[in-house]
């Protein structure tokens, strides 16, 4: 059987002043925590994302520190980098304990603190997370990247991008709108998306993530701890993972194609069967090539299927009702996992405002970093309501 | 002098021993494999293919094919001044790095798949020091890709 995700934590994500990773990273774990029912000492194992602790002088032992704050010691924790797929990563590393048989419970978090940190600190991060020695030291940035992504993609295509870059700047925006967690919690229009300044040819500011303050937290435990400790647990499908591999062409994910592929496989769903999806839109490029890559559109058709409004909330196939990273914000340990926080909370019809009517199931996908154009982890989680 | 020597580094590189002065102009440094006919870059100690330890440098084809580009407006790295034309490039032999550009005042002077040659430019200012870092660009060229 699949494990189960008994209980999520999610904080505030924006400017989270004068709070540190350590901070924010307990509140979260102790609302994943406390939701799950369970005594915190039955947690046995602990995984946490996180990108820039130890460089910025935080905490190396991040993991510890934020378990400190809820009382939890002695058990295993390992911190888990992938740039801005850390922490689904870690829920990966945490399903696999308990599918495993390992451990009973394990806990999975991410936590990253982007704002108060010195630009160039944050900037080189970032830029660490391509091959930075020939990259990020010739000055690769990733709206960069996303930039010529979409201008290759326009020029293969022949399609215009921009059109359907502002409808998921828009759209995400408006979805962030009715989530009381995001950063941005406001609806933009189309002519303020296309009068923000230009930050990489064709990406305005709007079409950009911002790097924000957040911590997220998942308990993840075997199916028969889940019996009568939650009313509502969700079930685990699959986590997959997969990195870089050479030689794609720019205009499509070729790698997140393949890791899609792997838990469409394993699990016998595809992307009809799909209610609901978040998905990596770190640049609205994303969100396009990423349409595709999952196979909720064909190849070269995300962006009449945007335009369509069929990513809409109440379209038939909503994509990032969170507001996605552009709206709910990215700091970028803790996104995957807020991935599936809104999965969690579509999936147990508690996601307010933002429920799409029936859902039951839904599709995470991460992404993280960049070697050479291509994106370097890419993930999808498949979540089912039990 | 660099006046006297046209195709001497005029500086310190960006990325150190990425560029070399050939005869026939700079040239991106990269490694050739002895035991597999790999080429590839950055070089490196041994072959990323095959791991065999018997590779040496060797200078990369000057001329590529832009395969994507941008101008960064805001957010460049610091050091880097904007606008910041860049994109990434296939060398002939299908090696994909990302570069600065040359030569290119907005987009409408790029289109994927047209021919580019290697050119080497101050790229960068050391915040700190005020020092010029000089590395690989690329310009757009007339001709065949």
């Amino acid at each position: 059987m699949s494990p189960a995700i008994l209980g999520v934590g999610h904080t505030r994500f924006g400017e989270l002043d004068g709070e540190d990773v350590t901070d924010f990273g307990a509140r979260a774990a102790r609302e994943a925590v406390l939701e799950s029912n369970l005594d915190p000492g039955r947690i046995e194992e602990a995984y946490v994302g996180n990108v820039g602790s130890a460089a910025q002088i935080q905490t190396g032992s991040v993991g510890q520190a934020i378990l400190r704050g809820v009382g939890i010691g002695s058990i295993p924790v390992t911190r888990v980098e992938n740039a801005c797929s850390s922490s689904s990563c870690a829920l990966r590393e945490a399903v696999r304990a308990v599918r495993s048989g390992d451990v009973a419970v394990a806990l999975a978090m991410g936590v990253e603190k982007m704002t108060g940190v010195p630009t160039d600190v944050a900037m080189g991060d970032m830029a660490g997370t391509s091959y930075a020695a020939v990259e990020g030291a010739m000055g690769m940035t990733f709206m960069g990247m996303y930039g010529c992504v979409a201008n290759a993609y326009r020029d293969h295509y022949g399609t215009e991008v921009e059109p359907a870059l502002t409808r998921v700047a828009v759209k995400n925006h408006a979805n962030g709108a009715a989530n009381p967690l995001a950063h941005f919690q406001r609806s933009v229009s189309a002519g303020s998306v296309r009068a923000s300044p230009v930050v990489a040819d064709p990406l305005r500011l709007y079409h950009c993530s911002p790097m924000s303050d957040g911590g997220t937290a998942v308990v993840v435990a075997a199916d028969d701890v889940a019996e009568g400790c939650h009313e509502t647990p969700v079930s685990v499908e699959t986590v997959r993972m997969g990195t870089w591999s050479p030689g794609s062409p720019l205009y499509r994910d070729a790698l997140t194609e393949s890791v899609a592929g792997d838990a469409y496989e394993q699990t016998g769903l595809g992307p009809d069967d799909l209610d609901v999806v978040e998905l990596h839109d770190a640049a609205a490029m994303g969100e396009l090539l990423r349409c595709e890559a999952l196979g909720l559109c064909d190849d070269g058709g995300a962006a009449s299927f945007v335009l369509e409004g069929h990513t809409a909330r109440d379209g038939r196939m909503p994509v990032n009702t969170s507001g996605g990273l552009k709206a709910r914000g990215h700091p970028i340990g803790a996104t995957g996992l807020a991935q599936i926080c809104e999965l969690v909370w579509q999936l147990r019809v508690e996601a307010g405002p933002r429920q799409v009517d029936g859902a039951e199931v839904g599709l995470a996908q991460n992404a993280g970093g960049s070697l050479f154009g291509k994106t370097a982890t890419s993930t999808v989680t498949i979540l089912a309501a039990s | 002098m660099v006046e006297d020597h046209p195709n001497d580094i005029p500086g310190p590189l960006v990325v150190p021993g990425s560029l070399s002065a050939a005869p026939d102009g700079p040239a991106l440094v990269g490694g050739a494999c002895g035991a597999c006919s790999n080429t590839f870059f950055p070089a490196t100690e041994f072959c990323p293919q095959c791991l065999s330890t018997a590779v040496c440098e060797t200078n990369l084809p000057r001329r590529g094919t832009l395969e994507a580009y941008t101008v960064v407006e805001a957010g460049a790295q610091p050091g880097f001044e904007t606008p910041f034309p860049c994109g990434f490039v296939t060398l002939e032999g299908s090696i994909r790095l990302f570069a600065p550009l040359s030569g290119v005042d907005d987009v409408d002077d790029c289109e994927t798949g047209a021919p580019v040659e290697l050119v080497v430019e101050a790229v960068r200012t050391d915040p700190e020091t005020g020092e010029t870092g000089y590395g690989h660009a690329f310009e757009p060229v007339e001709g065949d890709a």
